[in-house]
């Protein structure tokens, strides 16, 4: 800058203002292509189902008529859309409680570097690098009530064969199985990488504290992975609230919506019923709750997750 | 109160690829030592030397591969490492992170089932015994490393055991805290009145606080015995450059040397502590000299280290009063009763050198 300054006056000002000017700029410059792609693809699309949930419109008519929030107060009174969001609450809540109550004591157990802790971890992990289309139809060939291998195995037991996919008292249950099936693995290996990091010589001094298996895992095992606990956690609601392909190749929402999932049901409205107004709006409130989640989500992790040593 | 006594104590990791493989060191071999009651005894040695390991099996956090640990007149090689009665000082000090200071010190008394107002009172007690009263609902990571260094004294301390593991715990801190903590850690001692086990690599730290150091090098004792006696009575070359900073001058000897009591044989050595030599710009022969010239110096302030050379090879001479000096040549010289004497395996020759003033300092 010395040498600037030593430059004459009349020639200082515009290129100092210059330069200024394009250190300014440099950073805008350099996010435009992130952000044109996020508006694009992200924003543009958002405001413009924003204002089609204000609508009416069926996909194809260049009429589209502002409705106001006409399809706001028909989905409260559409008795499908509130099944499809108990079924959302429901399925979310269940499956979010197998997979966590699931992979972490599988984790803490299989949490050894012997052969056959290995092989078992493998075992859990390789449905998750099954294709969920390919997850689906596997499980629908299982559960197939005359033929399938789970009605056979029931009939060893001499029980009546159980119509999983067809029941609708079941069949919910039926496709958290399957998901609980192929993600619970993948979120084990999570749970035992975050085990991994807990330092050994903590559990030394915890035996030297006489503290029981019990209180071990519960003061000190579970304290130490708390964040990525949160993390498995909030991951799973956000792909609970998501199913589709399950759904779509298993049971298409059936028996009797039993299954219709708010995701389900906006595919339905918007692209096989062609009321996009509707299905807009149900959109705005699956995402609605996903941001309530996630500001839940981030502010339990800013307070109250913390390990330091 | 008990004594520690480990009989002939092996630790092999590799046992099982052993079996199929060609033989590798074990990690401990063969050891044997005892640690008296209410003594502060120091295992030290170089890193890999075997310390922890011995420390982790009396801890009974490593299993043992042969021998016997004792803790008073039971063997304890099956007994689980919070039935030993000890308590342990990690060198990561291992608070648990998600508890407050009060939690890290109550954990091991509720674990027992102490009742929760005797508890209370014990942790305030010893909160106030090691100053952290006003740190009881701060997390680990709020701590300075001089605090959570006192919370692993009280979380050990709290639990009144039998015997107190330090393992490295010093080794954190920066080099004042760490002055600090010595003498705390001896003042402790001095209370409690119980068994110390300290593990360091850091020499000064065992000079400085045991009453017996049990030294160590690749998995087998070196020497037992009192500061003063390794220091004025190394049994070996190791022993001896291993106590002591500078280290003893080790000077390799290639031809027969006659000197006043005795003859030092080719393959042999002498040694010297850098401390117990003078130099001169003239030989002496009341002295054991070496003419030298000086590489470097080294003002330290209340001392001067010098570098000399010689036809022994490179040495240290430290100096309370600086050597100044213009002449070339200068004559390191050393009282004939402050040389040690080494055979060819590097133990020390006894017998050969037994000034008195060795004697006095064999016990303390």
């Amino acid at each position: 800058m010395s040498t600037i300054n030593n430059m004459p006056s009349a020639n200082v000002a515009p290129r100092v203002r210059q330069r200024k000017w394009q250190q300014a700029l440099v950073p805008y410059a350099l996010i435009f292509p992130a952000m044109l792609v996020f508006g694009l693809f992200f924003i543009a699309p958002l405001v413009f189902m924003g204002i089609l949930s204000f609508s009416k419109w069926n996909l194809i008519s260049d009429d589209i008529p502002w409705v106001g929030f006409a399809n706001y107060q028909a989905l409260l009174q559409d008795a499908v859309f509130l099944e499809a969001l108990t079924n959302t609450l429901m399925y979310t809540a269940i499956y979010v409680i197998a997979i966590v109550g699931i992979s972490i004591p599988l984790g803490v157990w299989l949490n050894k570097n012997t052969l056959i802790h290995r092989i078992a971890q493998a075992a859990i992990f390789s449905p998750h690098v099954i294709s969920l289309v390919s997850v689906a139809m596997i499980w629908m060939f299982i559960m197939d009530p005359t033929n399938g291998v789970l009605n056979v195995v029931v009939s060893w037991f001499g029980a009546e064969g159980i119509g999983w996919l067809t029941n609708p008292q079941i069949a919910l249950y039926s496709l958290i199985i399957v998901t609980v099936w192929k993600g619970v693995g993948y979120y084990t290996i999570i749970v035992i990488a975050a085990l991994a990091a807990v330092p050994k010589t903590l559990y030394e001094a915890a035996a030297l504290d006489r503290a029981s298996a019990w209180r071990t895992f519960t003061r000190i095992t579970v304290p130490a992975i708390t964040p990525t606990i949160y993390f498995v956690i909030i991951i799973n609601i956000i792909n609970a609230i998501q199913t589709f392909e399950t759904i779509n190749i298993m049971t298409q929402g059936g028996p009797i919506n039993s299954t219709t999932t708010l995701v389900y049901y906006i595919y339905e409205e918007g692209f096989l019923n062609f009321d996009i107004g509707p299905a807009s709006a149900a959109g705005m409130i699956l995402l609605g709750i996903l941001m309530i989640l996630t500001y839940f989500y981030f502010r339990l992790l800013g307070r109250k997750v913390q390990y330091e040593q | 109160m008990a004594d520690v006594k480990l009989v002939n104590i092996s630790k092999d990791y590799d046992q099982k690829v052993r079996k199929k493989k060609q033989p590798t060191k074990k990690a401990v071999e063969d050891i044997n030592f005892v640690i008296p009651s209410g003594s502060f005894t120091v295992i030290v040695g170089p890193s890999g030397c075997g310390k922890s390991t011995t420390l982790r099996m009396i801890a009974g956090l490593e299993a043992v591969t042969e021998g016997e640990v004792w803790i008073g007149d039971r063997i304890v090689n099956d007994v689980k490492p919070g039935d030993r009665n000890i308590a342990m000082v990690f060198q990561n000090y291992a608070l648990y992170p998600t508890m407050t200071v009060y939690k890290n010190i109550s954990f091991g008394l509720e674990n027992i089932g102490v009742p929760k107002k005797e508890i209370d009172a014990r942790v305030q007690q010893v909160a106030t015994l090691v100053n952290l009263s006003a740190y009881l609902d701060r997390k680990p990571h709020q701590l300075s490393g001089g605090q959570r260094q006192r919370v692993a004294l009280a979380r050990a301390i709290v639990k009144r055991p039998d015997l107190y593991i330090f393992d490295e715990p010093l080794s954190n801190l920066d080099a004042k805290l760490r002055a600090e903590m010595r003498n705390e850690l001896i003042n402790m001692h001095k209370e409690l009145q119980t068994t110390f086990i300290y593990v360091t690599h850091d020499q000064v730290e065992a000079m400085s606080m045991a009453d017996q150091i049990i030294l160590l090098n690749e998995g087998n004792v070196m020497q037992i015995g009192s500061p003063m006696e390794l220091y004025h009575r190394p049994q070996n070359i190791f022993v001896a450059t291993f106590m002591g900073t500078p280290a003893m001058n080790i000077l390799p000897v290639t031809e027969v040397i006659s000197l006043v009591h005795q003859t030092v044989k080719p393959g042999e050595s002498i040694g010297y502590r850098p401390e117990k030599a003078r130099l001169s710009e003239q030989p002496n022969d009341d002295f054991f000299w070496v003419k030298s010239e000086i590489v470097t110096t080294e003002l330290l302030g209340s001392e001067t280290l010098y570098r000399v050379k010689n036809k022994f090879g490179e040495q240290h001479v430290k100096l309370t009063e600086p050597f100044i000096s213009t002449a070339r040549d200068v004559y390191v010289f050393v009282k004939h009763e402050d040389l040690y004497f080494f055979d060819e395996n590097g133990e020390r020759l006894e017998g050969v050198n037994t000034h008195e003033h060795h004697q006095q300092y064999a016990l303390r």
